[in-house]
């Protein structure tokens, strides 16, 4: 029963792999978005976002705000080259709450998060958390549900497997075996997607990763289990309700309306989805550099802005609003309630209630992140999932000899802050659990144990040279597996961390162990057995998908992930080399690519020297 | 939203929405509430609510429906709102045995925390995909007879027995407040937060509340 279970698992693992990782077909729905067709330019607005009407030429004060963000633009450009002299300074302060142009965004949030220096530090290690979670994760179906439900709206996640899904779906599942306490949560979609839309996937994953762990963010707590921290600022938010809007908090209470229905989105994610996207963006702008207190301020700043109209409101009128109309345009001005926000956020200093009491040891990580957690048995099950190898009941027990997780000891440059060690107040840039390299020698690193194995699972296809023992008739027909990216990337010297001078990771007493008996599979012709024929949903790949979505409805694929096409090795050679989208955009696109300024600002940002860590004035 | 000047109600029954993540609760809620079916639908964090008032013969009902989101580690958020609901719609998706699966958990889940008067219909969600169905009607609407819960295949995208399904569900519990209104002189109900609305409408049972069944 378990070992049919985890068949059941695999299968859909790589299924939900396979999608991610294949190239996409000539002919997909993406093509014909990348194309010339100059009227997707006008129905994409200022952010990205799809508009189903064709937007009218820019208003005055639209073209107003263009020109003064292009000015802004300039400036920054000019802070940014010089980001030791002005990244503290209170003039940076001054202009970032005015909104930071979307042109230089990536790099601001970048520098203030300091992920520079955390990638350079952890060089190779979201790659060895990518392979690993591959192999892995048990999010992996929970996290494709919701990339399929992640800014769908957006030009950049509107294709469904394209190449900025597939960005966002390897740094979700990076994440969770990064940080297994707090694993895959949803909310982290659309803050990974908002990020994404400003940085690369692996500066979206540290930026993910600084944002749960710095003390002045602390994410770790809002999602971790339980949800301790969302309880500790709502418990507060009340307290500040009770303090400076205590009419309008006998009003909510009246009519029932608690904090937990309407922050929760709020803290969770930083207003994102409950604010129009423009001023979302230019509050993100403000917690990455000044953290939680935003979230306070704001929370109150909201309530305060619209306090008449809400006294009026009667519960479904109040959650109405607050959950629908605010995510509408406002009549204010963005860079008008950004400075409510500062005047709310001096307010809240001076009453002394800016920030809740100290956080409790519950939020704080308890284990050292980028750790090997999990049993390399049965990673090594996932690691070659071909259909011949998961069929072997027998087979499946011997790969499986004797579950056991291995509990590393604890590590030399552990870096996890005790749990009674209370929040400094004011901004720095040490993360609360510093992520941790591979351990002592004799550690067990699970992402050392597939070395032998995968490098033999690109010459899977030439497996399917035995006699099918499957029924003719069955749901799936006897085909190799698609490989894990891992595999093929394993297979190639640069990405083999032997090979990788800088890879930090490979720790040098490692032993690599031996490929076992087991190991050797892949001599037979796979087949699915016939248990499996109704039961598991992952396998049948011919359903319609209900995956598509956007204005532009194309049919679906028929690349090998979605039809029975073998898997040639020409094709092998592609899974790695999706076509990046900016990189398809001609030059008579880029002018609209730019106002989707992650387009351009992408390739821009790897390359950014490490910056002097970012101290607040405040 | 439904919040009309012109509403004038008997009743506010509180009904939630539960099941496994990504069946369908938030679409079906803003197809019954709105008419309407995103196919970019966000995931729901946390609680979310809509209203609609339906009328069932002379009755005139606002319907507070709570869509709660499916993660099981927002459970230890969601379930605080089951108290007072006085309906339920379990949500599976029946192209996914898995959602289905588990409907006894959500049941108990339910059960420990709203009253054990409570009623529930169990949906199958996504009808539209028969295809892909894996779910067998005949199953799903054993296992409902077994547990004494209604029983529906709805589709949020084509409409199908949507309106049907929150009609049922409100019709027992009107059936049920009722009978119990009959049985008793003494009308148990009792008066949650978002009923003021309705308070000065008039006497008796022009009054709105919320049921305790």
């Amino acid at each position: 029963m378990n070992q049919d279970l985890e068949t059941l698992m695999a299968l859909e693992r790589a299924h939900i792999l396979a999608n991610y990782t294949q190239a996409r077909p000539a002919g997909s729905p993406g093509d014909a978005r990348e194309s010339a067709d100059l009227s997707l330019c006008r129905l994409t607005d200022h952010h990205g976002f799809l508009q189903e009407k064709e937007l009218p030429a820019l208003s005055p004060r639209e073209a107003k705000q263009h020109r003064q963000e292009t000015r802004r633009a300039d400036k920054w450009v000019k802070m940014l080259g010089n980001w030791d002299h002005y990244g503290p300074s209170e003039k940076m302060r001054r202009r970032l709450y005015k909104g930071v142009p979307p042109q230089v965004r990536g790099q601001v949030w970048a520098l203030l998060l300091d992920i520079p220096k955390v990638k350079s530090t952890h060089q190779g290690l979201y790659e060895k958390m990518k392979e690993r979670a591959q192999l892995s994760c048990k999010d992996i179906k929970q996290i494709d549900l919701d990339v399929n439900r992640t800014f769908r709206n957006h030009i950049m996640f509107q294709d469904r497997y394209g190449v900025r899904q597939q960005a966002l779906f390897h740094v979700l599942l990076a994440y969770s075996v990064y940080n297994p306490e707090v694993g895959y949560c949803q909310g982290m979609s659309d803050i990974v997607g908002l990020l994404l839309m400003f940085l690369g996937e692996e500066d979206a994953f540290w930026a993910l990763a600084q944002l749960m762990s710095l003390e002045t963010h602390a994410m770790h707590g809002f999602f971790a289990p339980g949800f301790p921290k969302l309880a500790r600022f709502q418990r507060h938010h009340d307290i500040i309700m009770e303090k400076e809007l205590k009419g309008l908090k006998k009003h909510l209470d009246e009519q029932g309306l608690s904090a937990g229905l309407y922050t929760t989105k709020w803290f969770l994610q930083c207003f994102i989805g409950r604010t129009p996207i423009g001023l979302t963006l230019k509050l993100w702008d403000a917690y990455i550099l000044d953290g939680e207190r935003v979230l306070t301020a704001m929370a109150y700043t909201v309530l305060r802005l619209h306090r008449k109209h809400l006294l009026k409101l009667p519960l479904e009128g109040l959650q109405g609003f607050l959950q629908d109309t605010l995510a509408q345009p406002w009549a204010l001005e963005d860079e008008a309630v950004l400075r409510h926000l500062r005047a709310s956020m001096a307010h809240l200093r001076r009453r002394k209630c800016d920030l809740p009491p100290p956080a409790g040891p519950e939020e704080l990580p308890k284990m050292p992140l980028g750790q090997e957690h999990g049993s390399p048995a049965l990673t090594a099950l996932f690691l070659s999932p071909t259909l011949e190898s998961l069929s072997r009941a027998d087979g499946l027990a011997s790969l499986v000899p004797a579950t056991h997780t291995e509990q590393p000891g604890p590590l030399p440059r552990q870096a996890v802050i005790k749990a009674e060690q209370p929040l400094r107040e004011g901004r720095s840039t040490q993360p609360l659990a510093a992520p941790l390299r591979p351990g002592p020698p004799g550690t067990p690193v699970l992402a050392q144990l597939p070395q032998q194995r995968c490098s033999s699972l690109p010459n899977l296809p030439g497996h399917q040279g035995g006699v099918c023992r499957g029924p003719v008739d069955m749901a799936l027909r006897p085909q190799p597996w698609a490989p894990f990216p891992s595999a093929t990337a394993r297979a190639t010297p640069v990405a083999t961390p032997q090979t990788s001078p800088q890879n930090v990771s490979g720790s040098p007493g490692m032993r690599t162990p031996q490929p076992r008996k087991e190991d050797a599979v892949g001599h037979e012709t796979p087949f699915l057995p016939w248990g499996l024929r109704s039961s598991c949903p992952c396998v049948r790949l011919d359903r319609p998908s209900r995956d598509t979505c956007g204005p532009v409805q194309s049919p679906q694929p028929q690349g090998p992930a979605h039809a029975w096409a073998p898997l040639t090795a020409s094709w092998m050679r592609n899974v790695h080399s999706p076509r990046p989208l900016e990189k398809s955009l001609g030059p008579e696109r880029l002018w609209a690519a730019s106002t989707v300024p992650c387009l351009l600002t992408l390739d821009f940002l790897e390359d950014r020297t490490p910056a002097r860590r970012y101290k607040s004035l405040t | 939203m439904g919040n009309r000047a012109e509403e004038d109600y008997n009743f506010v029954f509180k009904v939630v929405l539960i099941g496994e993540s990504g069946v369908g609760k938030t679409n079906l809620l803003s197809r019954f509430t709105r008419n309407e079916f995103k196919q970019d639908s966000r995931t729901t964090i946390g609680v979310e609510f809509s209203t609609r008032t339906v009328t069932l013969g002379t009755a005139a009902i606002k319907a507070q429906i709570w869509d709660t989101a499916g993660l099981e580690r927002y459970r230890a958020i969601t379930s605080a709102y089951y108290r007072g609901a006085v309906g339920a719609l379990l949500v599976f998706d029946l192209t996914k045995h898995q959602t289905y699966a588990v409907a006894e958990r959500w049941l108990k889940e339910l059960y420990d925390h709203a009253e054990a008067t409570i009623v529930v219909m169990l949906v199958g969600n996504k009808s539209d995909l028969q295809q892909a169905r894996e779910v067998p009607t005949e199953e799903a609407r054993m296992f409902a007879e077994n547990n004494g819960l209604l029983f529906l295949e709805t589709s949020a995208l084509d409409s199908t027995n949507v309106e049907l399904a929150f009609q049922m569900v409100l019709k027992e519990i009107l059936t049920k407040v009722s009978k119990q209104r009959q049985s008793s002189s003494r009308t148990n109900a009792i008066t949650l937060g978002g009923a003021q609305a309705g308070q000065e409408q008039g006497p008796g049972e022009k009054r709105a509340c919320c049921i305790s069944l």
